[in-house]
């Protein structure tokens, strides 16, 4: 090959090196840490292309985190100044790293150089839970709500009820339970209702604050400095270990035969071992994919109410709204707002997000069901429950408050302290982290 | 008589030879700095200080100290689940450890296949081996319970769920990785002169004898590293409760380490952890000193 022709190929290839190095460095990559596992990831790599289409030379690099580890590595991400640029909260998390600074950037500034309303987009108690002290920490990316009580309409033929007609109040439930439970012996064949699902971990779900909110209750009172669930709460666990008792011989013999949380009872359910199991409204699609045999014998309803109180009716309470925000340090703060704006705002991002999965706690003010989507078939009971769920500001130490009072109604259900002793003692352990 | 110029080589070619010995320890040298000591003494800073990792530590002095003994309503029952959980794990690791190891040193066919069969969970990670028992325990769902229950009208407890039964149940699935204890103690037995036994049993002593009278004391250098150890391990105790009980129920397996990841990571207060484990650090040195001076009473090096 002739010598000129050489040195030319050498240039032009050093050249189209340089270029495509030159093209990848154009690009940003963002890094978004969340907890959208399983069958969400695939759906939301799929959001995040379409986010990357209509932004060239921004690429989405997703990290799926489990939800046990995820604050430790955000924590240990912001001590070493490797933050990500999105990250998605869990309802408690955002006012207690609020509280101890450093931690998130504020997005006021972005929304106003963008003249942006949120409440053109996002529904008040969506905005007003990712709000501290009138500075936006975060966009929310669902409306957080109570658990309901998905049930078997067969069971309930069975045993006499009428399955159009569920309870609506806590006397109601307390039959439905009896009748739907039976033994043989001490051996549980068939359990009515788990009143207290989750309550021995650490997970989200407060049984006792949800019972507590339908006896017209609530943990934190409006100075937000001392408890509020003293004065409905023995009753409340009356309620629940009465049941507990009256129906299949406490607690204690529900979870030695049953266990205590979705992954022993959601099985039993589908078994038809439980009649009435409480969970979240994501359980329809938990239903679909799991049980879709399932789905022509199940029925759901809100949270009975205490009848006893007067002008007590359904209602949900919540303590805080997940969202996405930009950690402090992000290192493209500016790109990753777009993003935010995208999954978080926009109807190709966020309600269609929320659309594939099928749920209906969106946050935006419209995010109907997708065109030709496999309706919903309790749609007006969902509706209802996001009607009849308030929400307020969790406090900084809520997640603390949180876990005490699960570790509190665990102990009072299982015998090992009496309600009142107990009451006693979780009211002054909350009352020192509320004033810490 | 050495010259002097002869002196002068061996000392240079002494020299050569260290450095050169420094030179292939750097490796561990520069990861003990950077990955153990490095970070303990950085624990050590931390745990006089306000550090929640948003912001640059503050000096507070022994206030993290003060708030541990006075004011942390979980720490005493921390501390009981530890102690307990140490209590049972530490005799009952050496006790299986060892006799699994005694069974196994015989020279029978396949006896290598059993001694690998025996090991193999103490490869398993951690979390993988918790999943595996969180499903066998599972009271619905499970191997034993379901059984139990339905062929015989026995309800038997919600092992990892149950206020009693939680703690011993997460004993016994650390019990699973004895293996590692076992090889240790099967290299010890193996270490143990035939001809002691030979004479003994001569002179008529039976199995049991020859194993309290030779054995045990020709191995209890290996008990004494295994009891030290376990014990250090126990202390230690982490990831099966964070995965099957996370702390629960009712805080009956909340251990210490446990406790301090929550202080942590879940409270945001990593200066208040940091004296946590501070604590713990010299916790566990001193009773390995204990463990060293109560040595030289029933611990024998000698070989004949």
């Amino acid at each position: 090959m002739p010598q000129k022709l050489k040195r030319s190929l050498v240039i032009m290839g050093v050249f189209a090196v340089f270029l495509g190095g030159l093209s990848h460095a154009q690009d940003t990559t963002l890094t978004f840490w969340n907890i959208w596992g399983g069958t969400r990831t695939p759906l939301l790599r799929e959001v995040l292309d379409r986010f990357e289409a209509a932004n060239p030379g921004i690429k989405v690099e997703n990290v799926v985190l489990d939800s046990s580890v995820a604050q430790q590595q955000m924590i240990a991400a912001v001590a070493a100044g490797t933050a990500p640029d999105l990250y998605m909260t869990s309802a408690y998390e955002l006012t207690a790293w609020a509280a101890l600074g450093g931690f998130i950037t504020p997005l006021n500034d972005y929304i106003a150089a963008d003249d942006l309303d949120l409440g053109q987009y996002l529904k008040a108690a969506a905005i007003q839970g990712s709000t501290v002290n009138g500075e936006v920490l975060q966009l929310p990316f669902k409306l957080s709500t109570p658990m309901m009580i998905w049930y078997n309409k067969d069971l309930f033929v069975e045993a006499g009820l009428d399955p159009n007609d569920p309870p609506e109040t806590w006397s109601e439930l307390h039959e439905a339970a009896v009748a739907l439970s039976t033994m043989n012996g001490r051996v549980i064949e068939q359990l009515g209702l788990n009143v207290c699902i989750n309550c021995s971990d650490t997970g989200p779900e407060n049984a006792f604050a949800e019972w507590n909110a339908t006896n017209g209750g609530a943990l934190i009172d409006e100075s937000g400095l001392d408890v509020a669930f003293d004065v409905k709460g023995a009753e409340t666990l009356t309620f629940m270990t009465r049941l507990m008792e009256e129906s299949v011989g406490g607690f204690n013999n529900m979870a030695a035969q049953m266990g205590v949380d979705w992954s022993s009872q959601r099985p039993a359910f589908y078994e038809g071992k439980i009649a009435m199991h409480m969970d979240g409204t994501w359980f329809l699609d938990i239903l679909r994919q799991e049980a879709p045999e399932m789905l022509d014998k199940v029925g759901v309803f809100l949270l009975p109410y205490n009848d006893a109180t007067e002008g007590a009716t359904h209602r949900g309470l919540v303590h805080g709204v997940p969202g996405y925000l930009i950690p402090a340090g992000a290192s493209h703060p500016e790109e990753a707002w777009e993003l935010l704006k995208f999954i978080a705002l926009e109807q190709d991002g966020a309600c269609s997000f929320f659309q594939m999965q099928r749920r209906a706690d969106s946050p935006l003010l419209e995010c109907a069901p997708a065109d030709g989507a496999t309706p919903n078939p309790f749609q007006d009971t969902f509706e209802s429950l996001i009607e009849t769920t308030g929400a307020v500001a969790a406090p900084p130490a809520y997640n603390a408050i949180h876990l005490r009072l699960k570790e509190f109604q665990d102990a009072v259900l299982r015998g090992v302290v009496p309600i009142d002793r107990g009451l006693e003692l979780a009211i002054e352990d909350v009352r020192l982290l509320l004033n810490e | 008589m050495p010259s002097k110029l002869t002196t002068k080589r061996r000392t240079r070619s002494e020299r050569r030879e260290a450095a050169w010995g420094y030179f292939f320890l750097a490796p561990w040298l520069i990861g003990l700095v950077c990955f153990s000591l490095g970070p303990i003494l950085a624990n050590v800073y931390f745990a006089f200080t306000n550090f929640t990792a948003s912001k640059a530590p503050e000096w507070v002095g022994i206030a993290n100290f003060t708030r541990m003994f006075s004011q942390d309503r979980l720490l005493p029952q921390s501390l009981l689940s530890t102690l307990q959980y140490v209590a049972l794990r530490v005799p009952l690791w050496l006790i299986v450890g060892l006799v699994l190891a005694v069974l196994v040193n015989r020279r029978l066919p396949g006896i290598r296949l059993m001694r690998s069969i025996l090991y193999l969970p103490t490869v398993l990670p951690v979390v993988a081996s918790a999943v595996i028992w969180l499903w066998f325990l599972n009271p619905q769902a499970g191997f034993i319970n379901p059984v139990f229950r339905e062929e015989f009208g026995i309800i038997l407890p919600n092992w990892l769920g149950d206020l009693r039964w939680a703690l011993p149940t997460l004993v016994a699935i650390g019990i699973w990785q004895v293996g590692q204890t076992m090889m240790i103690f099967l290299a010890g037995l193996q270490s143990v002169p035939t001809e002691l036994h030979e004479a003994a049993r001569i002179d008529g002593a039976n199995a049991w004898q020859r194993f309290r009278r030779i054995t045990l004391p020709m191995l209890s250098p290996t008990i004494y590293f295994n009891a030290v150890v376990a014990t250090i391990g126990a202390f230690q105790v982490f990831g099966a409760a964070f995965i099957l009980t996370q702390g629960g129920p009712v805080n009956r397996t909340l251990f210490y380490v446990l406790l301090l990841y929550r202080r942590a990571f879940q409270d945001v207060n990593l200066g208040y952890a940091s004296a946590m484990a501070l604590v713990l650090l010299i916790v566990v040195l001193l009773l390995t000193l204990l463990f060293v001076r109560t040595s030289r009473s029933w611990v024998t090096y000698d070989r004949v």
